[in-house]
């Protein structure tokens, strides 16, 4: 296999994209396309894949297995912290403790750390309980009252900010820590170092049936939810919904991530990737590499100019929220940003640049 | 095995009897005598005759017994009687009252001996398995799990080996009757030809090292799976009160505004 892993790049990059148009057309154009909630899950479905593969490499390369619970907590907290300045920059002040992707994932790096050391069997019950506790946890909550007009607005106060990180923000710990584990899960099954060929794929089919499963119990629930009645219906089975994210919604998404790593596992990385797709895996390795950069960077360039621009009109910074441009140059916008960041990306290559990445070597390793 | 240089093949080819190319007159050749319950068998010739040479066409047909491949075979000559043994072929020369109990010696010889000869192939067979597996008497892993089955099997076979050993042990250590006869004296000189008692000497110390190996892999392995049971119930009991705590925390939380 080559050093870089063919297949999270490329599911990476999907993840990207469908980030990038689905916040410029939301933000800029207030329009929500279909494949909005798709990126987010697989994002972090493959941070928890990502993980094992680091982990995994530094310890096959003799690194003390304290030294990378080390870093792992360092490379963690960085995440969390870069995650409250991100907060703090793009969403401005007031919305420091919304609880975005990036604190997510530093906050998942240190549970995954933990996990790391149990056993699959332990890591699967902790990903299945994050999902079914959720809806639980939501009602106890009272998730609908953190949330007005679709966004999740909180009082300062400790118990909502905890409640927020854990069950109300925009990517709290529950469910979501239940993708980083599967993806951390279904990463130690396929790239297992003793294993023969044989094996992995074997397990990658199994994991593609599982996915199927998921996503087909995903679309069974979403489907049967009008006749069901009562509490199931009222706090389990919410329906095909992101805020708060549905038992259905995680399913499938979950789902959706295990089956395409499966299948992104049995044809780009167990085999060699057919030549006329080496251009498509240029591109993908320049966005993988850069991912969170990636990710950072697309807020900033459509999200600064919206402020700014209310600012200068000498009205409140959120005036041309949703409302700044038509949909067709909200789109034009993205595709020249994804193209510009592949030029720029492609341009540097593997060199050590100051991105967040880099940074988080820097800091961490 | 050879044959010990008192016995060489040229003092057998000596001038001092006549080298008959043919089998002599009266001989009996049993293509499958049977060695035991377990239906293995060996050729047997047996020539009723008081003439104190053996003749070079009963060499050449025990010399002929293609599981030799190499080796020379066994010659014992006593009281007159000529004994001439390969593992697959054996001559016997004697006065035809005493060639059925010195048929008798020969067969549970042959039998002893080729169970002797499985017991060290067996063993043999072992060392460069110990190579690996010695690791695992130190630490068992995760990953040694797959492993468990292949060392539960060696650790049996093993005990197997040992107790095949011991079922031969009377035999192979026999102290010599009194009085003797000519069967006793031969199967005594047999045993002593084929080094059988030094042989079971060598096997049990070698079948002790294997057995305390696998031992310790086996014992490994145990406390490495009761340890795992016993980590797996600590972290489902850590998760569920975690859990419990998670929902007393969102409870607690919601209930007063901090």
């Amino acid at each position: 296999m080559n050093a870089r892993v063919r297949s999270i790049d490329v599911l990476r990059t999907i993840a990207l994209v469908v980030m990038v148009f689905v916040h410029f057309c939301e933000n800029l154009a207030g329009y929500t396309p279909d494949i909005a909630g798709f990126g987010a899950p697989l994002f972090v479905f493959l941070s928890g894949a990502s993980y094992f593969l680091w982990s995994d490499a530094k310890l096959a390369r003799g690194s003390d297995p304290q030294d990378v619970s080390k870093v792992s907590v360092r490379r963690g907290l960085f995440l969390f912290g870069a995650g409250f300045l991100f907060n703090v920059f793009i969403w401005l002040p007031e919305d420091v403790f919304n609880w975005d992707v990036l604190t997510f994932i530093g906050c998942a790096l240190l549970v995954l750390n933990i996990f790391r050391r149990a056993s699959v069997a332990i890591c699967v019950l902790v990903s299945v309980l994050a999902v079914l506790l959720s809806p639980v946890l939501q009602h106890m909550a009272g998730y609908l009252a953190f949330w007005e007009q679709g966004h999740f607005d909180y009082d300062w106060t400790l118990s909502d900010v905890l409640v927020g990180f854990l069950v109300t923000g925009y990517f709290p710990l529950f469910p979501w820590l239940g993708l980083s584990l599967a993806g951390y899960v279904c990463a130690s099954r396929l790239y297992a170092r003793d294993e023969t060929d044989a094996a992995r794929t074997r397990s990658a089919k199994r994991l593609a049936l599982i996915g199927v499963a998921l996503a087909a119990l995903s679309v069974i629930l979403v489907v049967t939810r009008p006749g069901t009645l009562g509490v199931a219906a009222s706090r389990f089975f919410l329906g095909w919904d992101l805020y708060p994210p549905s038992v259905e919604y995680v399913l499938g998404t979950v789902g959706m991530a295990i089956t395409l790593f499966a299948i992104g596992f049995q044809y780009l990385d167990l085999r060699p990737a057919p030549r006329q797709l080496d251009g498509v895996l240029d591109v993908a390795e320049s966005f993988s590499r850069y991912s969170l950069t990636i990710y950072v960077l697309h807020h900033l360039v459509h999200i600064w100019p919206l402020w700014i621009y209310g600012i200068c009109q000498g009205e409140d910074t959120t005036e041309y929220w949703q409302t700044a441009l038509p949909l067709w140059a909200a789109s034009v916008l993205a595709v020249v940003f994804l193209l510009g960041c592949w030029l720029v990306f492609h341009k540097l290559g593997q060199r050590r640049i100051w991105a967040l990445e880099g940074c988080m070597r820097w800091v961490c390793d | 095995m050879t044959i010990p240089p008192t016995h060489s093949a040229t003092t057998v080819n000596g001038p001092t009897g006549e080298q008959r190319s043919v089998l002599p007159p009266n001989v009996v050749v049993e293509e499958s005598a049977p060695l035991g319950a377990d239906g293995a068998t060996m050729s047997l010739m047996c020539v009723p005759t008081s003439d104190g040479d053996l003749p070079v066409a009963v060499r050449q047909w025990v010399d002929d017994d293609r599981s030799l491949t190499g080796r020379a075979a066994m010659w014992t000559a006593f009281q007159g009687a000529h004994v001439y043994w390969s593992s697959d072929r054996c001559a016997i020369l004697a006065p035809k009252e005493r060639l059925d109990s010195l048929r008798r010696v020969i067969l549970e010889a042959t039998r002893h001996e080729r169970e002797l000869q499985s017991i060290e192939h067996g063993v043999a067979e072992y060392w460069p398995m110990i190579e690996s597996d010695a690791l695992l008497a130190f630490a068992f892993n995760e990953k040694s799990i797959a492993r468990q089955r292949e060392l539960q099997a060696r650790l049996q076979h093993a005990l197997v080996l040992r107790a095949r050993l011991a079922r031969i042990a009377p035999y192979l250590l026999a102290p010599l009757e009194h009085p003797p006869t000519l069967a006793s004296q031969v199967a005594e000189r047999m045993r002593e030809r084929l080094c059988t008692a030094s042989r079971y000497e060598a096997l049990g110390g070698q079948l002790d090292t294997i057995r305390d190996t696998y031992d310790m892999c086996a014992q490994r392995a145990s406390d490495f799976l009761i340890a795992r049971t016993g980590h797996r119930l600590e972290w489902v009991i850590i998760i569920l009160l975690a859990a419990q705590l998670l929902l007393w925390t969102i409870e607690f939380l919601t209930a007063i505004n901090l």
